[in-house]
């Protein structure tokens, strides 16, 4: 695909382009250079690879802390700690995980030293050991709207909804919805086993649906 | 990857919160970051010590050179004399000295005339009819001045032998020619009484101020003692002269007389 649009350049702006991608870490000819490749460069001393994976997880990386914190000033603050932990931590990365893996977890473990702090944790813990199966049976789903007011209505609500979960109910929901993580990445991101991970999944979505206004 | 646990996966609420990713950072937000990254792999420039600090270096220089030449100007003022060498000052001094004693003589010579006045009113509200006579009682009674001696020994009070030269030369005005009081000076030797008593009056300021001088003159030098004996010639005072020439070569036996003062004198004889 990136091929076919330079031809309008002609054979000199087409190899200057693919030069300048080249240097730029662009998609040519079908490869992308991939996150742990790019993470490995920047700790090299490359910073344009860094800028790079910055542009690739930036986005879903801030919603993640957006969803997680009470205020977009907590939120910006836990973001950006999150990034110069991966800055100091450059050389100690390797291979062996996603970056994106990585990177969530890092973000992960700063919710929760941000939870504890207020005490909140390993609070919502014990509450969700004591189960939520009632919320989990009334609300099996809801019908989604069609119309577009009632689309942004129910957006904003399912916001709502969600600043209205558990932190651990609300954080494996996020990975999955904003990283992409299937049940097993997000159990090796956050550190817990899988089973642990379905059972927060299950309490979040029940939840979610109940507050959406699902019916049985 | 198809998710082996799509039992857990709600679709309507994925899509629904799908649509709600709008968000995203702020672009301040971005710029700190990157910037952050990009310093953390930047390689320390090797610079110079000078050129790290900046504009401080020059500042603080001109500050430091600013700060010594006020500290100089200071002191200069404050002190000037601190920076002239010490021998340039030994020679004024000397000479301040020789002016010092110069000018002490001139001085004494003054008190002498002005006390002499002073005595001279008190004499005019005497008791006596006769004014000379209380002054011969009190110069029997006063001890014998060698008041035309200069002495290179202490200095006695200027203003005590001033009275005792008035009255001795008060009581050569009234006694009879020929007739000397033992109470009278040493130095008054010799005849000429009645030429004596003719220029007294108008040498009594000099005499008295000889006589005031003592203290001074023996502080001063031979060549000052000689000065003050040829003042004594000139104003035709030899008998004084004499006398003070006498005192002299005692004080002074190793210098020389000048000829002038002894043919002066020789003559007198």
């Amino acid at each position: 695909m990136f091929q076919a649009g330079l031809w309008p350049l002609g054979r000199r702006g087409a190899i200057a382009s693919l030069l300048l991608c080249r240097r730029l870490h662009c998609p040519v000819m079908g490869t992308k250079v991939s996150d742990e490749q790019l993470m490995l460069r920047y700790s090299g001393g490359d910073a344009d690879a860094f800028a790079e994976l910055y542009v690739r997880h930036k986005a879903s990386l801030y919603r993640y802390m957006l969803r997680s914190c009470e205020s977009q000033a907590v939120a910006e603050e836990l973001y950006q700690e999150v990034w110069a932990s991966v800055i100091q931590s450059r050389k100690r990365y390797t291979d062996s995980a996603k970056f994106s893996t990585w990177l969530f977890s890092i973000a992960g473990n700063r919710l929760i030293d941000h939870y504890r702090k207020q005490g909140k944790w390993d609070a919502y813990l014990v509450d969700m050991d004591e189960g939520d199966s009632e919320s989990c049976a009334v609300a099996a789903s809801f019908e989604q709207p069609e119309a577009q007011a009632d689309i942004n209505q129910q957006m904003r609500r399912l916001l709502h909804c969600l600043e209205q979960l558990p932190p651990p109910q609300r954080q494996v929901f996020l990975l999955r919805e904003e990283a992409g993580m299937n049940l097993q990445t997000v159990a090796e991101s956050v550190g817990i086993g899988l089973e642990a991970v379905k059972s927060r999944m299950r309490y979040a979505l029940g939840k979610l649906r109940l507050c959406m206004g699902g019916e049985a | 990857m198809s998710d082996p646990h799509d039992e857990l996966k709600d679709d309507v609420l994925s899509n629904l919160y799908q649509r709600t990713r709008i968000e995203e950072p702020p672009m301040a937000l971005d710029s700190a970051i990157l910037s952050q990254a990009r310093q953390a792999v930047e390689k320390p420039q090797h610079r110079s010590l000078w050129s790290r600090m900046g504009w401080v270096a020059p500042l603080a220089s001109m500050a430091v050179v600013m700060l010594t030449v006020s500290v100089v100007i200071q002191m200069k003022q404050q002190h000037p004399e601190s920076l002239a060498p010490t021998l340039m000052d030994a020679a004024p001094k000397q000479k301040q000295n020789i002016t010092h004693d110069a000018e002490s003589v001139m001085e004494l010579k003054e008190e002498g005339a002005s006390s002499r006045q002073a005595a001279e009113k008190k004499d005019a509200y005497a008791p006596s009819a006769q004014p000379n006579v209380a002054p011969v009682e009190s110069l029997n009674e006063m001890a014998p001045a060698k008041s035309l001696v200069p002495k290179p020994a202490t200095a006695p009070s200027s203003i005590e032998a001033i009275p005792q030269r008035k009255l001795k030369i008060q009581t050569r005005e009234v006694a009879p020619a020929g007739v000397m009081s033992d109470s009278t000076s040493d130095a008054i030797s010799g005849g000429g009484a009645d030429d004596r008593m003719q220029r007294e009056p108008e040498a009594l300021g000099s005499v008295r101020a000889k006589t005031v001088a003592k203290p001074a003159a023996e502080r001063m030098s031979a060549d000052q003692w000689l000065t003050i004996i040829r003042e004594a010639i000139q104003a035709g005072q030899l008998d004084e002269a004499a006398a003070s020439l006498n005192a002299f070569k005692q004080a002074y036996p190793d210098e020389p007389v000048p000829e002038d003062i002894a043919s002066a004198l020789a003559k007198q004889q």
